[in-house]
């Protein structure tokens, strides 16, 4: 059975190794540095899901997050904002733009296991 | 109170002038042109009158001589037909001489023959009938006594002898020495079959002539004369007769020659041949009769060649003329009188008296009454001042009220007003404004000196310097200033002036007015808001910071974290790289943690003033090489190059290497944060002449605002351009900044020209450099 497809986004390579280590046996990721990147790869395939970490240069989290809500052809990919901004005030900001979650860093492994699960249909 | 007006200007004394001078323009405008018009046809109807009663008096003499020339041509022709027996002439003749008694003026008459013709033995043998003392005609024979001298040589005789029949001849006049009458003699030739017979005669009395001129000369109020063909006096001029008392008898020529009426004999003698029309002559003497100037009339009678005259001295003329003068004059004066009484009465009545109650009511009220008759044109003044006034008073009390309005509107404002004078360089102000200096306005005065010497001295330039400068810029229209008052008490008042500029076209100021407010309170109040605001962007900018640091120190923390739950969830099952891997990564993460504390302590230690620098003897283009090699990931991951310009080889200074190393790190790790894709980052180091080393780095990218190139130095503060790509905890330029300064130097930013920016510093070290 094919692998759901993730697009993580995080300009944080450590992050990137993390997510990777977590996801990888179950899920097919990719990984792009910045929003921009995010919606470049995004125009050329759709994943099932997102992961997307907020401060990133060139184009942040939030950003990239209500462009692709905004665009008819995205704006049903489930987000899943993974942030070391911890603030109450930050979470709002990414759950506003349209984002399904919001998860700080450092978090669970399994938390974000079941949060992806919550949003995707993975096979068990 | 207007003052009264002076005589001199008076309306109602030039109106009293005026008629006056009318008054007597026109009498003497009258005057002379009856002078000019008048007095010649008063001349001339005189010269008429002198004439028509000069041709009356001819007709009249003309008469009495015909009436004798017929009797005489009769007597003749009586002579000729009747039989020459004495007693029918004796008969006849009488009654002829006499016609029945009608002719008084005939006073004698005859008929005188050749000598021996009527009877051949009497040489004398006439007959001739005088009129006696009663008047009665008696027979006179003394011609014919032998003792009486023959008649046939007089000079009434021989003369007759070469006429024709109907001929007379006039003798010269003459006094009858019998009668003592004025007479003369016309005789008239007798033929009988042709043959010179005898001649006939008849007396003419003159009386009636003569009284006939005198009267009329009396009449013409001038005198009259005749003169017979010899030019001797028939009748003479009665003044004469007054001043020359002469016998009756004809006067001689020469008496003439005396006074000026020998000019009357002149003018007869040379006229004695003149046709009738040239007969009458006027003619103007001077020094005449009456030693006057005279207007003389001359006429001839050609057949007697008597001359009759009449003579008017100009000055009697002058009597009609003076009487018509005085007569008209008075009609004139009276005329004139009544008609400029009626121009007066009127000016003063339609005029001057309305006017004048105008100017009465004037002088006691502001405001004119209107009369009854508004019709006039003293009405449509009243009207039109009451209206006038009416609107003065309106526009007066919309002033009033602004001005009240306006100062209840300054009250309101606490403003007090100012005016300055450019020229005198003195000062006006209101009361308020008094207040607001802490001063009485007589303390204040109106001098800008005044005004000086409470002045803050730290804002004396700003009151003096910049407000003259102000003063003379032409294109300062309006012009604030704030500046602080130093009150009696030594409390210190803001003062907020805010003026207005007059200005000449050139720009040369004439003035200024302006407000004056009380800011005191305002700058206390605006003091605490800074402070708040101060206060509260500490805080903010402490929060921030506190959000940025969990950020920070989540990431690697969140590293640490993640990879040691895999190592120990994979303790048993991993491959030995797998792990280790790990531990790489554990440790990377926590370096991280590591170098941020570092940053932390760095800067707390700056600010805490505990920082210990270790200089040596460093080359500071070996570290620019340590840091470029270790962001050489960064460069090629952004797609950047690096342009190294090191003026010299070596750049040894004396400086602490570590920190140095610390800020240039710093600066490059920015640029490349903060440069665009596929730019040169250009790096130069040198030494000055005063022996600093200088370093700078410029990229190409997001550009850094003005007003931000020294804030960004500020703790916990980063660019607000790019926020987005920002990654770090912002305390890097400060620490560098601290770093720098703690050498002594100086690191500052510069905005490029294109994109990006220049980050600049320079460090005192004897440097040395080495090539």
């Amino acid at each position: 059975m094919k692998k759901p497809y993730i697009l993580a986004v995080d300009d944080e390579e450590l992050n990137l190794l993390i997510l990777e280590e977590i996801l990888g046996d179950k899920y097919e990721l990719n990984f792009v540095k910045n929003g921009r990147c995010c919606l470049d790869s995004v125009s050329e395939r759709l994943p099932d899901l997102i992961l997307m970490d907020v401060n990133m240069p060139i184009m942040d989290g939030l950003e990239a997050c209500s462009i692709l809500k905004n665009q008819p052809s995205t704006a049903h990919l489930p987000i899943v904002m993974l942030s070391a901004l911890a603030n109450d005030a930050e979470s709002n900001d990414g759950l506003s733009t349209g984002a399904s979650a919001y998860i700080t860093k450092p978090f669970d492994e399994n938390s974000l296991l079941d949060t992806i699960q919550l949003y995707i249909l993975t096979p068990r | 109170m207007p003052k009264s007006i002076a005589i001199k200007t008076s309306i109602i004394r030039k109106v009293h002038l005026i008629i006056f001078l009318s008054f007597i323009s026109a009498f003497m405008i009258s005057n002379y042109l009856m002078s000019r018009d008048v007095f010649p046809l008063i001349a001339n109807q005189s010269d008429e009158s002198m004439l028509k009663t000069s041709n009356r008096v001819l007709e009249k003499i003309q008469q009495e001589l015909n009436i004798a020339k017929t009797l005489a041509i009769s007597l003749a022709s009586i002579a000729n037909s009747l039989p020459h027996d004495k007693k029918t002439l004796h008969n006849v003749l009488p009654k002829v001489i006499n016609a029945q008694g009608i002719i008084q003026t005939v006073v004698g008459g005859g008929i005188w023959p050749e000598p021996f013709k009527a009877d051949p033995k009497l040489e004398k043998n006439s007959l001739f009938w005088g009129k006696n003392s009663q008047g009665k005609l008696t027979y006179f024979d003394d011609y014919n006594q032998p003792s009486a001298p023959a008649y046939h040589n007089e000079s009434w005789y021989i003369p007759v002898k070469n006429l024709k029949p109907n001929q007379v001849h006039w003798s010269e006049s003459y006094i009858d020495p019998y009668t003592q009458q004025h007479m003369i003699t016309v005789s008239a030739p007798i033929f009988i079959e042709d043959e010179f017979y005898g001649v006939s005669t008849i007396d003419l009395n003159l009386d009636n002539i003569i009284q006939l001129i005198t009267d009329s000369a009396v009449q013409l109020d001038g005198l009259g004369f005749l003169v017979d063909s010899t030019g001797l006096f028939i009748s003479q001029p009665k003044m004469a007769l007054d001043q020359q008392p002469l016998d009756k008898s004809p006067l001689a020529l020469n008496i003439l020659t005396t006074n000026s009426l020998n000019f009357v004999a002149d003018k007869k003698l040379s006229s004695g041949n003149h046709t009738d029309n040239e007969s009458i002559k006027f003619f103007d003497v001077n020094a005449g009769i009456n030693e006057d100037d005279t207007r003389v009339l001359l006429l001839n009678m050609p057949e007697t060649q008597w001359t009759v005259g009449f003579s008017r001295s100009k000055s009697s003329l002058d009597k009609p003329i003076n009487h018509f003068l005085r007569k008209a004059a008075t009609y004139q004066v009276i005329t004139l009188i009544i008609f400029l009484f009626i121009i007066y009465f009127c000016i003063k009545k339609f005029l001057i008296k309305p006017f004048m109650k105008l100017v009465f009511q004037l002088k006691y009220s502001n405001k004119l009454l209107e009369y009854p008759q508004m019709n006039d044109e003293f009405g449509k003044f009243t009207e039109l001042f009451n209206q006038r006034y009416l609107e003065l008073e309106k526009s007066k009390r919309q002033l009033r009220e602004s001005s009240e309005n306006l100062q209840r509107a300054l009250d309101s404002a606490h403003a007090g007003t100012l005016f300055f004078d450019a020229e005198t360089h003195t000062l006006d102000w209101d009361e308020k404004s008094s207040m607001i200096f802490g001063l009485s306005h007589e303390e204040l005065g109106n001098k800008f000196d005044t005004l000086i010497e409470i002045v803050h001295p730290d804002d004396l330039d700003k009151v003096t310097v910049d407000f003259k400068a102000a003063v003379d810029d032409p294109t300062v229209i309006h012009y604030e200033i704030e500046y602080r008052v130093i009150l009696a008490d030594q409390s210190i008042r803001w003062v907020q002036g805010s003026v207005q500029f007059i200005r000449e076209a050139d720009g040369a100021a004439i003035s200024c007015s302006g407000l004056h407010f009380d800011l005191t309170e305002k700058k206390a109040s605006e003091a605490s808001v800074l402070a708040k605001d101060n206060a509260e962007n500490a805080n903010r900018l402490k929060s921030e910071f506190l959000a940025n640091m969990s950020h920070e120190l989540r990431t690697p923390m969140h590293g640490i974290l993640s990879f040691s739950e895999f190592g120990i969830k994979k303790s048993d099952s991993a491959e030995r790289e797998k792990l280790l891997q790990y531990f790489v990564y554990i440790k990377t993460s926590g370096q991280r943690l590591l170098t941020l504390l570092n940053d932390l302590l760095d800067l707390s230690k700056v600010e805490a003033g505990k920082l210990i620098l270790n200089k040596q003897k460093t080359d500071l283009n070996t570290i620019i090489d340590t840091c470029c090699r270790e962001q050489q990931q960064h460069l090629t991951d952004s797609k950047l190059s690096i342009q190294l310009d090191k003026k010299q080889a070596r750049l040894n200074a004396n400086f602490d290497a570590t920190r140095i190393t610390q800020v240039v790190c710093n600066l490059l790790s920015n640029a490349i944060k903060f440069s665009s894709a596929n730019t040169v980052i250009s790096i130069n180091s040198d030494t000055n002449d005063l022996g600093q080393l200088i370093f700078s780095i410029d990229n190409h990218g997001t550009p850094i605002p003005a007003n931000e190139l020294e804030t960004i130095f500020d703790p916990f503060i980063q660019s607000s351009k790019p926020k987005s790509d920002i990654t770090g905890t912002g305390l890097g330029l400060a620490i560098s900044r601290e770093f720098i300064e703690a050498h002594d130097g100086k690191l500052w930013a510069e905005a490029n020209k294109g994109n990006g920016a220049t980050f600049k510093f320079f460090i005192p070290g004897n440097a040395e450099a080495t090539i």
